[in-house]
């Protein structure tokens, strides 16, 4: 029987993959946060950075992985993405201090450096990307920058940094991305397991409307 | 910046530079029993030479640089271009059909910006057009991946007129169809259930959400022949009809099966396209297909199919060990 590896995001989206994992009857004995990698019959679990999921998936080392898309819009790496599982909502934003003027060029600070570039492009906004790891919203206060595109659940962190959102550039939301040498090698096991999770992630869609 | 940074991790240390011996001979052992003889092309190929065949969009892709007279001249991304150039431009008589193979590097630019270097096996059948062309290069790389000491193995097979076929069928509109033509190429089965949501369950569609996975083409090309009436996407299936009861009434079968979404290289396939699957690579090892109109760019016009599988990614997966047996040890 074939073994299949699922590669699982450390952090804000391991707790609801968990829950999706369970509603879809593929209950993982991955229950913190560490990065390990567990093996339960056929089924192995990989606990990883988020930025690294597509990685392991993109080498065939995991067949399948739960990421959220925006890691996949910003990373481009070459994975099947194959169902939308409705977890982990959060919205790219372009915010600003409040009623500050941006000038030409506009300084952006921001994780997501492709996504920023292409949104100023596409908008035709002279901008200069500058590139951080962590804390963009400190940015324009300490006048490292004056903009930041960020990914915002609550939106609470901006405004408690006195920012403001000017324009939602996009969406974010937990996505199953696979192997496309695994789906056509492993095809019977991996279509049962990504069935499943198709029908649980479409409950959860409905129970999330209303 | 200043130019690139040149970043090609090639050397082969340990025991690899001694497999990739073993997997090139046997590769041409292979060629030599279908009678295809050993060609050789240069490294280097001028950039307007090579967009000529390719296209433009083959040029993004390829290591540039100034040769010493100005001209921009590129490392070869593949053997079948300058192949197709050679033998066109040769005057030779292709009213018998040729048949060359080939080992040695080509080099491809990766998404980092730096330049990989990869070593191929490969061969093309020059002048048999149809079925028969596509099913002898097929059943040869299928032979060579057993002589490469691969023990699992798939090789799938689809048709560049199936897709644009169905979509003409499904009536959809030219954006449409080059969003689902992207989504399938990038493997985005979100975006193409976005872009079909209004399409209607039925066969044709089937085929365009199930691109993701092999299926049994007998099931799958019968009920699309019944629904279909678009004349290209008919024609693709009789070829691939054609070409799977080629490849099943051979004795020493082909593991082989339907491959919708089943995405190459380049861009100058015309017919029939295949890759090759092996269990612990993540991508396709190799692959090929029909490319008619190539050597038409290059003054004489003739069909074409070949392929090519990438030794590198063999050595990566432990092929060419068993070679080691006389082999120095000890030294890595």
């Amino acid at each position: 029987m074939d073994i299949i590896t699922f590669a699982l995001p450390k952090g804000r989206l391991l707790d609801e993959s968990g829950e999706l994992l369970s509603e879809a009857g593929l209950g993982t004995p991955v229950t913190d946060d560490s990065c390990r990698v567990v093996e339960t019959g056929n089924l192995r679990w990989l606990v990883v950075r988020p930025w690294d999921v597509p990685v392991y998936v993109e080498r065939g080392v995991a067949d399948l992985g739960i990421v959220g898309s925006d890691v996949l819009a910003e990373r481009g790496c070459d994975v099947a993405e194959l169902v939308d599982l409705n977890i982990g909502y959060c919205r790219f934003v372009l915010a600003r201090p409040a009623d500050a003027d941006l000038p030409v060029p506009v300084r952006v600070a921001t994780k997501f450096p492709r996504v920023a570039a292409r949104y100023c492009r596409e908008q035709g906004m002279e901008a200069e990307i500058i590139e951080l790891r962590g804390a963009t919203e400190l940015a324009p206060a300490v006048g490292l920058a004056d903009v930041v595109v960020d990914l915002t659940a609550t939106g609470r962190t901006l405004m408690v940094n006195g920012l403001e959102v000017v324009a939602v550039i996009g969406e974010s939301t937990g996505r199953l991305i696979a192997n496309p040498v695994s789906l056509r090698l492993k095809g019977l096991a991996m279509q049962d397991l990504i069935k499943r999770l198709q029908t649980a992630a479409g409950r959860t869609a409905g129970i999330a409307c209303g | 910046m200043a130019g690139e940074l040149v970043d090609m991790p090639g050397a082969l240390g340990g025991d690899l530079a001694c497999r990739k011996r073993h997997l090139e001979a046997e590769a041409l052992t292979v060629f030599g029993r279908w009678c295809y003889p050993e060609i050789t092309t240069p490294l280097v190929e001028s950039c307007d030479v090579l967009e000529r065949g390719a296209g433009e969009q083959v040029l993004a892709r390829t290591f540039k640089f100034l040769g010493p007279d100005g001209r921009l001249m590129a490392l070869r991304p593949d053997v079948t271009t300058p192949v197709a150039r050679l033998v066109a431009g040769s005057g030779v008589d292709l009213s018998e059909p040729m048949r060359v193979s080939y080992v040695g590097p080509v080099y491809r630019r990766t998404d980092r910006g730096t330049v990989a270097e990869q070593y191929q096996a490969g061969a093309e059948l020059i002048g048999v057009p149809g079925a028969s062309g596509d099913a002898e290069i097929i059943e040869m790389a299928s032979e060579l991946m057993a002589a490469m000491g691969v023990v699992d193995w798939q090789i799938g097979i689809g048709h560049v007129g199936l897709l644009d076929g169905v979509c003409r069928e499904l009536r959809l509109t030219d954006t449409e169809t080059r969003r689902v033509r992207e989504a399938i190429a990038s493997g985005n089965l979100v975006a193409l259930e976005g872009v079909l949501r209004d399409v209607p369950g039925c066969a044709a569609r089937s085929l365009l959400t199930g691109s993701f996975a092999l299926s049994d083409p007998s099931t799958v090309l019968g009920e699309l022949e019944r629904e279909i009436g678009d004349d290209e996407a008919q024609a693709a299936i009789a070829n691939l009809n054609e070409v799977f009861t080629l490849l099943g009434s051979r004795c020493g079968r082909v593991p082989a099966a339907l491959d919708p979404g089943v995405v190459r290289d380049f861009d100058y396939y015309t017919g029939l396209v295949f890759a090759v699957y092996v269990a612990g690579a993540g991508h396709a090892v190799g692959g090929g297909g029909r490319y008619d109109d190539l050597l038409r760019r290059y003054g004489t016009s003739s069909p074409a199919t070949g392929f090519a599988v990438c030794i590198s990614d063999l050595l990566q997966v432990g092929c060419g060990r068993q070679s080691l047996g006389w082999a120095m040890t000890g030294i890595h």
